[in-house]
């Protein structure tokens, strides 16, 4: 395996609000190797999705990356001009999210809106355009692709606009594929269609997928790495394996306990006590220590940094620390 | 469990005019519920599940009677609802409340925590304004909040505490039956175990019969006795929780199993995936309403609609092929 | 018991009264940020001292309301009057002054006369539907259909003219905004879980609207109100221009203007300096509403 195609070091991304400065991403590092599956994974607030978006240079204001590189193939998407981030956007790196009804225009047909953004990427005729925009609708299991190239976006369906989405997300082959909650909004059996679609094109055209979900079982059937974001930072990284069969993160243990199952009884559920830091930004201890049932005085003094626990698995929480560190 | 049901619900039916077509020429008639029985003990958690479009959210709300039903009785407690006038149904209203599934609209952003909690008393009661305030801090401490929550607002709040409200208030007048629509959905994993622990608690302490309407059958599973499976507004099977989600019976309830992702990696075979989408309640397929996604489809599958039929002591499904 | 949200949430726990406190420092925020806000705000406080404490600011109050003082008639603007004298030698400066408590006092009173017969009317048929929201609705049409001030005009030219009839008048013509208003967020309300959630207890409607859809309409009202305080002195204005209104000698702002007509050429000041103060006074309230939107959305505090 070659280096990772996309890098994040150390990211930092506030919001400059009236209300006062809130620290959304406080420290977020990881790599995502070529042709992978990644799953981002996380609660409300943890800053998944707002990762997701400074990647393409998308962060709302008032937030700005306040510190940190991103690279994607080594060339760090954060120095680049706005133009060149332009063609980036799209052609390397594309993104879904979550509610496709409300990325289509409705005012103008699938085929036009597909067909104007893969002319803008990659020119050429509209016919040419045209017949290519039809083998993407196939190729994402869309039947009829010429009747639907005349749809409006308020005939189709939820799972329908997504799978349209991913088309367009494809149109240039891009070598990373953004997915933010893709399937959040659409019933169960819809959802498994989705992913399986997004599984398949991942080994057709070797995509590199980070998937953003809250959902861990979404995680653990589609992923192979994971990271788990809390309050901002990265909790534990490793293989969706290592992660599901031995989470050492306490944050991690707790959400798997927490998530009952439809096949089998978990016996008590049990709840993480508290609730997430509202401002971490600005707390110089470890953020999950006031839920936590380990901590000790060493993760109220200072936060922990990440430690190898495995092939590529790290945590970050003093308990998996070498001894010199722990005291 | 034997003995009279505190919800019975007899060919529950409800239809509504759509319009479409271009200025709203055509009108559609919506089936949202189209038949349903099913009757609830008390003491008993009965879950109801489906996806979006089958009618259970509808039929939560038709129970109430938020919702007026086109068809069919609702008996609560011996009594059939609909048959009551405005005031005699006012007053059953005590006995029977809802919580929603987003907590923070389902608190008026105007009023304070107290107020909230303190509206069916002040709606049923003649409580003085102090009574009240000690009341509703009683209901508060008991759903897991705290004196310092009376005065806030609902913007202020989290959306589990928002929940705790709403449950709270649900609770004001010892009602017999909650029906709880997606109570944890819109919630975090560790917000919505907090919940449903709560729930557990509460029903409990409080003597509570829940309706417990949900799509997600994790959930459903940990807190229901049985659970009714719903597609197109009609039930496709019933049963106790545990038989029907480790051996479901009909196609349908196999499917929502299969395509229901587990926190567990595993290599799981996609090609069990259940095609098409859900048809439009304003059009449901002839014959029975899944055959069109079916994979067990026969040819009497489109011609007959199946009822719901005991296949043993316990369960029931509509389905012409008996299928295991 | 098990472990709650009351448990862990070090330091996030705000007291209510340090919640005022952030948002008071919230509200003085936005408006030191935006000088368009800025300067509304700072008119309006402006306007509002000269309305309570016109007559002890005035240089010349006695001709503010109204005495003449025909030697100095058309004085051009001085030392002695800053605005010059008007056709009657009265200070200009004074009258606007002076003329500033009508100002503010008659949008006032038709404000909250249209709110007060219009919300009802819009949360009633916004709420019932059916054939009271369809009567409800067609009779505001019925007053929409007229141009708002010609139906004014015809009031007044029906009932006399006169302060009280210039305001009874527009009153009358401005209700059905409010109506249409507060029926579209009725609409939007009423399917709100905490509506649904009411009922579920058994609140009777009359009760829910009262004290669930009316209150929540506020933001709203105030929002048009605000800006409808600049149209509503316009609107007076021109009906005291075309001599509908306030009769002479009152120092309404319309009124001088219409008196000054006559001397634009030659006397500009009697006309031009009342204008201003409308045109200043419109302009501010319409940036105050604004202003009033991005401080009263709730969402700004997360």
């Amino acid at each position: 395996m070659t280096g990772p195609s996309l890098r994040i070091e150390d990211l930092h991304v506030s919001f400059f609000t009236l209300s006062g400065k809130v620290r959304a991403i406080n420290g977020v590092s990881l790599e995502v190797y070529p042709g992978e599956f990644f799953g981002l994974v996380g609660e409300t607030g943890c800053g998944k999705t707002v990762t997701g978006l400074a990647v393409l240079g998308l962060v709302p204001k008032p937030g700005r990356v306040t510190q940190g590189r991103i690279l994607l193939k080594g060339r760090d998407l954060l120095r680049l001009s706005p133009r060149e981030i332009q063609r980036v956007r799209g052609d390397e790196i594309a993104m879904i999210f979550q509610n496709p009804s409300t990325s289509l225009n409705p005012v103008f047909t699938i085929g036009s809106q597909l067909v104007r953004v893969i002319r803008q990427h990659q020119g050429g005729r509209k016919r040419q355009a045209e017949k290519h925009a039809c083998e993407l609708l196939e190729a994402v299991g869309l039947p009829e692709a010429e009747r639907l190239m005349r749809s409006y976006p308020h005939e189709l369906s939820g799972g329908m606009l997504q799978r349209v989405m991913i088309a367009m997300a494809l149109s240039s082959r891009p070598s990373l594929l953004i997915a933010d909650e893709p399937t959040t909004a659409l019933d169960v059996t819809i959802q498994a269609q989705i992913l399986a679609l997004l599984r398949d094109l991942q080994s057709r055209f070797d995509i590199t997928t980070l998937l953003i979900t809250h959902d861990l079982g979404i995680i653990a059937e589609t992923c192979d790495r994971i990271a788990v974001l809390y309050a901002g930072q990265v909790a534990e990284v490793g293989t969706t394996t290592e992660i599901f069969h031995n989470p050492c993160h306490p944050y991690t243990q707790g959400l798997i306990r927490a998530v009952p199952r439809p096949d089998r009884d978990v016996g008590r559920l049990a709840a993480i006590p508290g609730t997430v830091p509202s401002n971490p930004g600005f707390l110089s201890y470890c953020l999950f220590a006031p839920r936590c049932s380990y901590a000790w005085d060493r993760c109220w003094e200072v936060q922990p940094t990440q430690f190898p626990v495995g092939e590529g698995h790290r945590v970050a929480c003093f308990l998996h620390a070498s001894q010199e560190v722990r005291s | 469990m034997s003995g009279r049901p505190l919800l019975e619900v007899r060919e529950l039916r409800h239809h509504f005019l759509q319009e479409s077509g271009w200025l709203a020429r055509r009108k559609r008639v919506v089936r949202a519920v189209d038949g349903v029985n099913l009757s609830i003990q008390p003491g008993e958690v009965l879950g109801l599940v489906g996806e979006s479009g089958c009618g259970k959210t509808t039929l939560g709300r038709c129970v109430l009677r938020l919702v007026e039903p086109t068809a069919g009785e609702v008996i609560f407690d011996g009594q059939d609802l609909l048959a009551l006038d405005t005031e005699a149904m006012r007053r059953v209203r005590r006995e029977m409340q809802i919580v929603f599934q987003d907590p923070l609209s389902s608190i008026d952003p105007r009023f304070s925590v107290e107020e909230a909690v303190a509206e069916p008393l002040r709606t049923h009661t003649n409580l003085s304004r102090p009574e009240r305030r000690e009341q509703a801090l009683t209901l508060l401490e008991d759903v897991g909040l705290g004196e310092q929550h009376l005065d806030r607002y609902s913007h202020e709040l989290s959306g589990g505490q928002c929940q705790r409200v709403a449950l709270a208030r649900a609770l004001a007048l010892r009602p017999r039956l909650l029906v709880l629509d997606e109570p944890t959905s819109a919630l975090d994993v560790s917000v919505q175990a907090q919940i449903i622990n709560l729930l557990v608690e509460l029903k409990k302490a409080y003597q509570l019969t829940y309706l417990f309407i949900s799509h997600d059958l994790g959930v459903v599973r940990y807190i229901s006795d049985r659970i009714a499976v719903m597609y197109l507004g009609k039930l496709v099977e019933v049963g106790p929780t545990e038989a029907v989600l480790d051996s479901p019976f009909h196609p349908y309830t196999q499917a929502l199993l299969a395509s229901v992702p587990i926190p567990e990696p595993r290599s799981r075979e996609w090609h069990f995936v259940l095609a098409g989408a859900v048809p439009s309640p304003a059009n449901p397929p002839p014959g029975c309403r899944f055959h069109t996604r079916c994979p067990s489809a026969q040819p009497i599958c489109q011609e007959q609609e199946p009822t719901l039929h005991p296949v043993s002591p316990n369960r029931q499904v509509a389905c012409h092929v008996e299928e295991k | 018991m098990q472990a709650s949200d009351v448990v862990a949430s070090k330091g996030q726990d705000r007291q209510p009264e340090r919640l005022t406190h952030r948002r008071f420092r919230y509200t003085v925020r936005v408006i030191l940020r935006d000088p368009l806000a800025f300067f509304s705000v700072l008119v309006i406080i402006v306007l509002i001292v000269l309305a309570l404490f016109g007559p002890w600011i005035a240089p010349y109050p006695e001709q503010g309301k109204g005495r003449t003082n025909v030697p100095e008639r058309f004085d051009p603007p001085s030392a002695k009057y800053w605005l010059g004298a008007d056709q009657l030698g009265r200070d200009v400066l004074s009258r606007i002054i002076i003329g500033s408590s009508i100002a503010l006092q008659v949008p006032m009173i038709v404000v909250i006369l249209a709110v007060a017969v219009g919300a009802p009317l819009g949360a009633l048929a916004g709420y019932a539907g059916g054939w009271l929201d369809n009567l409800i609705m067609r009779l505001t049409d019925l007053f929409l259909a007229f141009p708002s001030l010609l139906l004014a005009v015809a009031i007044v030219a029906a009932l006399g003219p006169g302060l009280t009839n210039a305001m009874l008048a527009i009153a009358i013509s401005w209700w059905p905004w409010y109506t249409r208003l507060v029926r579209g967020v009725t609409l939007s309300l009423r399917e709100r879980y905490f509506v649904e959630a009411a009922r579920s207890i058994g609140v009777p409607d009359r009760t829910i609207i009262l004290r669930h859809i009316l209150p929540n309409c506020v933001t709203p009202i105030l929002v048009q109100a605000t800006v409808d305080f600049g149209t509503v002195i316009l609107a007076e204005g021109s009906l005291a221009f075309i001599g509908l209104g306030t009769q002479p000698p009152a120092p309404d702002w319309g009124l001088m203007v219409s008196q000054g007509r006559s001397y634009i050429l030659d006397q500009w000041w009697i006309s031009t300096f009342p204008g201003l103060a409308i045109f200043i006074s419109v302009l501010a309230f319409n940036l105050l509403g604004d202003t009033l939107r991005d401080i009263l959305d709730p969402r700004q505090y997360r």
